[in-house]
């Protein structure tokens, strides 16, 4: 027998019932669609966050008060920066082109009936520049703004729409806190992170304005800067981690209570946390292939004892035990490779439906469709081993007289 | 070199039932020549069954031997066996035994599939075998579709499509109404003529009066083994008959 004749036989065999071939294949269906559309989810995840790297600008440095911890977790609430140390950092780090002291705080922003509750953050004059963050209408305030701590605001796209609707944003009042800010610009769109926060729900006021009108504190929640250029990333972090080791009076060899993080290392975190997620789903997916092979195998049992009768006439006429070996074995194989191709398919047509659906990123990539279709076709291998021995070796008498 | 084409030696069968040991054949010694017709008889029981199962290279003796076209077969492997069937022997079943959900044609081809016939000369051999038969239109027909007598005429080309040495029928028309076995009959005395070796087991006398040759096994025994000098001829027989009424 060649393997045309392996495969035609297959294929024939499964034409004759074609719901148990369907409802058979479908555990595998599931798993490879699963594996494709998860893998699918996480490279897109990937890609999205290299994009939001560039996007943000790989220049940005974020000081966080706080000891850095493994995971990427971090104690809050700790009070040890200040804005003394930012205007240290703004004098004495010449790699550091831009600063912009960092407050943060959620709040209701309410303008007439309309209220949105909303992200309100502080920064300096240079935040745009620090953030890469360009306005769509109106402008940005100024450093003599930040001093007197004006009540201005630079609002996302989101809270425009939500409070403004078709109104026009520039001069009109909205209250935070009970404060009212005047709206002096608008920034351009930016749609979310990776992380799914939304970067168009934000209120940006003078940092000073942040803390004393609004939060009522004296510490910063963090200091964002950015470096000259991206080589020079290294030094930045450098000089600023000698300057405030030295400024919170840190003992050599003691444990810095702030910590500066760069955007490659906040998207290299990110990454990290994705390929986990990843990973996990996709092993769970495999686990549900291998259980659909489980499933494969008893129906290929079922199989060979309801045509018990059929093998002894092929053997009878002169089937050599391996030719119905491989006449099962070859229709397991093509049952699942089968699934494997039609779960592949399904896989990618999902992963193209998630951005529609609910716009996360997905990106297809060759290697797991070709991964979970060979493990499909492996699953068939493994799993039909047993049932074709079973069939092989029968007794061609006693399988004649099978009724 | 003789002309046998079947030569078996005290050819015993012993089954092991763990507390008994039940003797099937016990020592048969017999031969068949080329282009015999030979009927084989008796009761059940009688140990024809598992005679023609050794015949056929389906089972094996528990001793003795047994030479097939001068080839000792008793001690072969199963896949020689196998070979052997698929080659020099030739089944045909009193259930017929068709693959269903194939059709005719795909039905005779299929010992060519084993016997690794190019794909296109097997359409072309079981096209001739079935027209050999008598069923040269009805290639495309699966078995459901028909008669009794057309599938056995199927199970006989497909028998044939080998060129086998020895064509094996076990109560080739048990199944069959008395005007299609004659059909039947007719159509294996036709091969017979053209020379083919031809053993059949029948319990109807009736039946075996149409072979040349009529052995008889009793108790595991060959207890008589004689010519047949007056062959009954199933072509004069069924001119004799009335036409049928029905013909599915």
């Amino acid at each position: 027998m060649t393997l045309a004749d392996v495969l035609g036989t297959a294929l024939w065999s499964l034409s004759r019932s074609r719901t148990r071939t369907g409802l058979t294949m479908l555990g595998i269906i599931i798993g490879v669609a699963a594996v494709v559309s998860v893998v699918s989810l996480g490279q897109g995840a990937i890609a999205n966050t290299e994009a939001d790297i560039s996007a943000m600008g790989i220049n940005l440095i974020t000081v966080s008060p706080g000891a850095k911890m493994s995971g990427g977790f971090r104690t809050t609430g700790v009070t040890t920066l200040v804005p003394d140390d930012a205007l240290a950092i703004r004098s004495e780090c010449p790699a550091v082109a831009n600063v912009s002291e960092g407050v943060k705080t959620t709040a209701q922003a309410i303008y007439q009936q309309k209220n949105a509750s909303t992200t309100v953050e502080g920064g300096s004059d240079e935040y745009p520049l620090v953030r890469g963050w360009r306005l769509s209408s109106g402008g940005f305030f100024g450093p003599e703004q930040v001093r007197q701590a004006a009540k201005v605001c630079v609002i996302g796209e989101l809270i425009r729409e939500k409070l403004f609707g078709s109104d026009e944003p520039i001069g009109r009042i909205l209250r935070v806190n009970r404060v009212p800010l005047e709206v002096i610009g608008v920034f351009a769109p930016k749609g979310q992170t990776s992380s799914g926060q939304d970067q168009d729900d934000v209120v940006v006021v003078p940092w000073t304005t942040g803390l004393r009108r609004i939060i009522g504190a004296k510490h910063l929640n963090s200091v964002l800067l950015s470096a000259r250029s991206a080589e020079q990333v290294p030094k930045a972090v450098e000089q600023v981690t000698s300057l405030l080791e030295r400024r919170h009076r840190i003992p050599p060899g003691g444990e810095n209570d702030f910590s500066c993080q760069t955007q490659r290392e906040v998207a290299e975190a990110q990454e990290a946390a994705t390929l986990l997620m990843m990973t996990l789903v996709s092993v769970v997916a495999l686990i549900a292939l291998f259980v659909g092979g489980v499933g494969v195998m008893n129906i290929m049992l079922v199989s060979v004892l309801e045509r018990t009768r059929e093998i002894g006439i092929r053997m009878a006429i002169g089937a050599r035990s391996r030719a119905v070996m491989w006449q099962f074995l070859g229709e397991t194989v093509v049952l699942t490779s089968l699934g494997g191709l039609i779960g592949a398919a399904l896989g990618i047509g999902v992963a193209h439906l998630i951005p529609v659906a609910i716009g996360w990123p997905t990106r297809v990539t060759a290697a797991p469709v070709v991964v979970s279709f060979l493990f499909s076709a492996a699953v068939g291998l493994f799993f039909g081993l047993y049932p074709a021995y079973q069939a092989s070796k029968m007794d061609p008498i006693e399988a004649l007289r099978y009724e | 070199m003789t002309n046998d084409v079947v030569r078996v030696e005290e050819l015993r069968k012993v089954y092991d039932l763990g507390e008994v040991q039940v003797e099937a054949l016990c020592g048969v010694t017999l031969s068949i020549r080329r282009g015999e017709f030979v009927a084989v008889m008796g009761a059940s029981g009688s140990g024809k069954s598992t005679f023609m199962n050794i015949l056929g290279c389906l089972d094996r003796p528990t001793s003795g031997r047994y030479l097939l076209e001068a080839k000792d077969v008793s001690t072969m492997a199963r896949d020689e066996l196998a070979s052997i069937r698929n080659t020099r022997i030739g089944f045909v079943f009193q259930g017929f035994n068709l693959l269903h959900r194939m059709s005719a044609v795909q039905n005779v081809e299929l010992p060519m599939l084993y016997g690794d016939v190019p794909k296109t000369e097997r359409r072309k051999r079981a096209v001739e075998s079935l027209t050999a038969v008598g069923l040269g239109e009805r290639q495309g027909h699966h078995p459901n579709q028909l008669s009794g007598g057309q599938q056995q005429r199927v199970a006989i080309a497909r028998a044939l499509v080998n060129r086998p040495a020895i064509l094996l029928a076990d109560e080739p028309t048990g199944n069959l109404d008395s005007r299609t076995s004659v059909e039947i009959l007719e159509l294996f005395q036709r091969l017979h003529r053209d020379g083919a070796t031809i053993v059949m087991v029948t319990h109807e006398p009736d039946i075996a009066e149409y072979c040349s040759r009529q052995i008889h096994f009793r108790d595991g025994e060959l207890v008589d083994d004689r010519s047949n000098p007056r062959v009954r001829d199933a072509a004069a027989d069924l001119a004799a008959m009335p036409p049928p009424h029905r013909r599915a």
